[in-house]
């Protein structure tokens, strides 16, 4: 008997039929991954060029989206700016998924002992924190300079999507221990113990490939709240620090110029926010009802 | 032959499959006499259930009734508005379903959820005099301690005893018809029996026209006066329960009948009937039933036989004389 | 029943109790001494020492939080602010109720929109009116609420000037301008729940207008209004402990919408601290916040626990 006969496989029609939703936010997403990735080569203009002569122009002629208070493009401003909010987004993912895989599964196995308890009650205590709350303190209290390791400067948001990607762990483990615990309990894991496969190997070659569906559906739309936690932890001045450009900043920056006629400045990082947001929320929905049968149409488009 | 009670004519009901309206009930009539016991029997998907549903008006969309008529007590249900329709339901027709475990809601006390019946269609009843009237059904269906069971919820209940507060539900205003959707199908075999009789009692004493649908044919001709044999959406057999008991004529009722083993006539092997009831959307021209039919002839293949009327009885069927 | 109450109750109160050591020893850690904040530039490695020790910053951090949790305890004494040297309960107590005052509103703002929002878009789907809905509703849940209410300023306050652009008028300045310094915030703040709650409630009513008791009870005549009784009863469940949840974790984006509307609630007075370095309101506006976030959790739980078992039992 193979992994193949515990794996529910994805097939391709499926993925095609998954309603609009998935795929504009797959659309939105790939638009916004490819602008982060390729931002050296699709930016107009270099984000950090400082030209007093163009600042505050409105948008048109060569600076498209406009530029800001010292003369710097928006629109080269954004695209930068998505890489940060990307990065941030999803290396605290990342960090959040692997901390959770692994406190998961270990709760998992050693279901009704004192350790699976240890375990999710430690996960109960820092899911009782207040997010935001505790990130903006952290930071405020551990200062927003960069971290330097051996000549490698790690700005601020590194602090800051560490902090989330812990923070997101109790979501992850909790996901991780429920659909692991259905999985280790079904016959094809008895099946795969009884040919006398090693118990690391079922976990990582049967179990854990069964129950990517969920984290990844719930990783999504993690990231799309990791966007917005940069850019509000940024806004109030305690993320990405100037003159990295990130789509919070360059709004906390539009708040000097909201009683004059700069309307560009706050509209379009907003927008660019807004949209990466959507989509990563669309593709989460989507992927929900196709991986999560535990949820199937019950996502906020749905 | 006083005026029946209830009288459907060319009852059609379809449902939209893959964009096309598929007919689930192609022309259904029945009659029932004030206080006779009918009994609508059937395989899984012939449009049984389906056609009680159409008469309380109880089709919820897509689905629709394309057609027919439903003379009750001489109003037309089928016509009705909806505020109108929803006057009858519960105080002069009812009807029971198949599951009580999942029938009555478990966020309010059975007292409450009768009570809410009763003072539905009773309006000018004070609380007080709906919570006696309450108890009242309780004690009507059997149920001990009726005035405390009232504030129970319905998983304190058994299986049974939830559908006796069914049957409680739907007999509180005293209906002229009461319809029973396969009662006893989700029920233990020792509860089943005590449910039939409980219905049976009830029909006597309130003078119950009672409209009993099942698969199984054996139950139904035993404590029915007549039977309606039902087959892809079509009535193929009406008779006087006698009549099918013990001399059915159209091939499908004959072939129900050989189905059921019996304990005085043991026989060596199960029999049952070959082949599947047509899907819905699919069903075949002519009749219905030729596919599966020992004694099809080819016109039976080609046209949908007409109802005869022979006394007491209805049929459907070209090979029958 | 009983004992798993007490038993949540113990857990948060350990919980609490804990993640204020952690808050304390950071705070105490790594923030440095506000000593030359208060004292100067200047002051001398002994002048330093003195301010510890009047402070009692050079005991060991268990004995400073023992001390502090007793303060506490005792008439909600969270210490004296090391800038000011005022205490710093009474600070905070002009500051949390307009804090509370626009979570609260948000919230019931939230709930009065999204409940209808939800129902109208189960009783009428697939209509004009449910695609409006989930569009506002994938909207709110997406657009960040600091923006909207960054839109909000730049143009109904600013552009048109219906409303007052941030800063906030108390009571005492009238009913009306307060209410209206207040719009704008609640508005913000609380569009991301109105989203997040309607979705919940429009699909809770439509898996449960498919159950067979709603069938049971349209058969039986009752009207529209008592079936749709029976349906929220069984749908709003879920919705109920989530709308508990909700409330904690709208004061962490009050944070932010406070910050923009310079209202002078805790959120702010947090953010001025810690740009101060006062770390005694720090950590005193950070367990009350937590405090306010573990209950509403537990608050969540309980309804949760006491709302299901009635209905889990007939499963």
């Amino acid at each position: 008997m193979s992994a193949a006969a515990g794996t529910r496989a994805l097939r391709l029609p499926r993925l095609l039929s998954a309603g609009p939703s998935a795929l504009i936010g797959g659309g939105i997403v790939l638009v916004v991954v490819l602008a982060a990735v390729f931002a050296p080569w699709i930016a107009p203009h270099d984000p950090l060029a400082v030209s007093i002569e163009n600042s505050l122009l409105p948008p048109g002629g060569t600076f498209l989206l406009g530029t800001d208070q010292a003369g710097r493009d928006v629109l080269s401003r954004l695209i930068w700016g998505a890489r940060i909010s990307l990065m941030v987004s999803l290396l605290a993912v990342v960090i959040g998924m692997t901390c959770g895989i692994v406190t998961g599964l270990v709760a998992a196995c050693y279901r009704q002992t004192w350790i699976e308890q240890v375990i999710m009650r430690c996960m109960e205590a820092v899911a009782s924190i207040p997010l935001l709350i505790w990130a903006v303190a952290l930071l405020g209290i551990l200062g927003v300079e960069p971290i330097v390791v051996r000549g490698l400067s790690f700005g601020n948001e590194w602090k800051l999507l560490v902090l989330i990607g812990l923070l997101y762990t109790p979501t992850l483990t909790r996901i991780m221990h429920d659909v692991a615990v259905g999985e280790i309990a079904a016959d094809y894991v008895k099946a795969r113990r009884i040919q006398g496969v090693s118990t690391l190997s079922i976990l990582l070659g049967d179990v854990l490939p069964n129950c990517m569906g969920p984290l990844v559906v719930q990783g999504t739309l993690l990231v799309a709240i990791g966007v917005v936690v940069e850019a509000s932890v940024s806004f109030i001045g305690l993320g990405v620090q100037p003159p990295t450009p990130s789509w919070g900043s360059m709004l906390a920056d539009s708040r000097n110029y909201i009683f004059s006629s700069e309307w560009w400045l706050p509209v379009f990082p907003g927008l660019a926010i807004s949209l990466t947001v959507i989509g990563f929320n669309l593709l989460g929905d989507g992927l929900r009802d196709l991986l999560d049968p535990r949820h199937a149409s019950r996502g906020i488009a749905g | 032959m006083s005026a029946p009670l209830l009288a459907v004519r060319g009852l059609r009901v379809a449902f939209p499959i893959g964009g096309v309206m598929a007919e689930a009930v192609r022309g259904v009539d029945l009659d029932i006499a004030p206080g006779e016991a009918l009994g609508l029997v059937g395989e899984s998907g012939s449009g049984k259930s389906l056609s009680a549903m159409a008469v309380m008006r109880l089709i919820a969309p897509p689905g629709r009734i394309t057609a027919g008529s439903a003379s009750f007590d001489g109003t037309d249900l089928l016509a009705l508005p909806e505020a109108e329709m929803r006057r009858r339901r519960g105080r002069d027709i009812s009807m029971v379903f198949q599951d009580p475990s999942t029938s009555l809601d478990p966020a309010f006390t059975i007292g409450q959820q009768l009570t809410q019946v009763i003072r539905a269609h009773r309006p000018e009843l004070g609380r007080r005099a709906a919570r006696e009237h309450a108890i009242e059904a309780l004690a009507l269906v059997g149920i001990a301690a009726p005035s405390r069971r009232l504030g129970h919820y319905p998983h304190e209940f058994s299986g049974g005893m939830r559908q006796r507060v069914l049957i409680a539900m739907a007999v509180a205003c005293q209906p002229k018809l009461l319809i029973a959707d396969e009662p006893t199908t989700a029920l233990d075999v020792t509860v089943q029996a005590r449910i039939v009789d409980l219905l049976w009692d009830l029909r006597e004493r309130l003078g119950l026209g009672i409209l009993f649908i099942s698969h199984n044919l054996d139950l139904v001709a035993e404590i029915c006066d007549r039977v309606c044999v039902m087959y892809a959406g079509r009535i193929v057999e009406a008779a006087t329960a006698r009549q099918v008991f013990t001399a059915p004529r159209h091939p499908y009722t004959r072939l129900l009948q050989r189905c059921v083993p019996r304990l005085h006539a043991p026989t060596d092997a199960l029999e049952s009937i070959e082949g599947a009831p047509p899907r819905l959307g699919a069903i075949p021209p002519g009749c219905a039933f030729a596919p599966r039919c020992p004694d099809a002839a080819e016109i039976c293949r080609t046209e949908q036989p007409a109802t005869r009327a022979s006394g007491t009885r209805e049929f459907a069927c070209w090979a029958v004389p | 029943m009983l004992r798993l109450l007490a038993e949540r109750i113990l857990f948060s109160v350990a919980t609490l109790l804990g993640v204020g050591l952690c808050l304390f020893v950071l705070t105490r850690s790594m923030a440095g001494t506000p000593a030359l904040t208060v004292l100067g530039m200047e002051a001398t490695p002994q002048q330093i020492q003195q301010f510890n020790h009047d402070h009692g910053l050079d005991r060991p951090v268990i004995a400073q939080y023992w001390h502090w949790l007793r303060g506490v305890a005792d008439g909600l004494n969270f210490g004296h602010s090391l800038l000011s040297g005022r205490p710093v309960g009474p600070m905070l107590r002009a500051d949390m109720p307009i804090t509370f005052e626009i979570v609260g509103i948000a919230f019931v703002f939230a709930v009065l929109v999204a409940l209808p929002l939800g129902i109208l878009s189960a009783s009428f789907q697939g209509r004009i009116i449910d695609h409006v809905a989930r569009i506002v509703a994938v909207v709110g849940v997406s657009v960040p609420g600091f923006w909207i209410g960054l839109m909000l300023i730049r143009f109904p306050a600013v552009q048109f000037g219906w409303f007052p652009p941030g800063g906030f008028t108390p009571w005492s300045g009238g009913v009306w301008p307060h209410l209206q310094s207040i719009v704008l915030p609640c508005f913000a703040l609380g569009i991301y729940y109105v989203a997040i709650l309607s979705r919940m409630t429009r699909s809770g009513l439509v898996e449960v207008g498919s159950q067979d008791y709603i069938r049971t009870a349209r058969a039986m005549g009752l009207g529209r209004g008592l079936i749709l009784v029976h349906a929220l009863k069984n749908a709003l469940v879920p919705v109920v402990s989530v709308g508990a949840m909700s409330f904690g974790y709208m004061f962490g984006w009050a944070l932010i919408i406070e910050y923009l509307f310079n209202i002078p609630g805790m959120s702010n007075a947090l953010l001025t601290a810690i740009d101060n370095r006062d770390y005694t309101v720090v950590q005193a506006i950070v367990f009350i916040f937590t405090l306010v976030f573990i209950v509403s959790n537990l608050l969540a739980d309980m309804l949760n626990a006491y709302l299901n078992p009635k209905l889990a039992h007939g499963q």
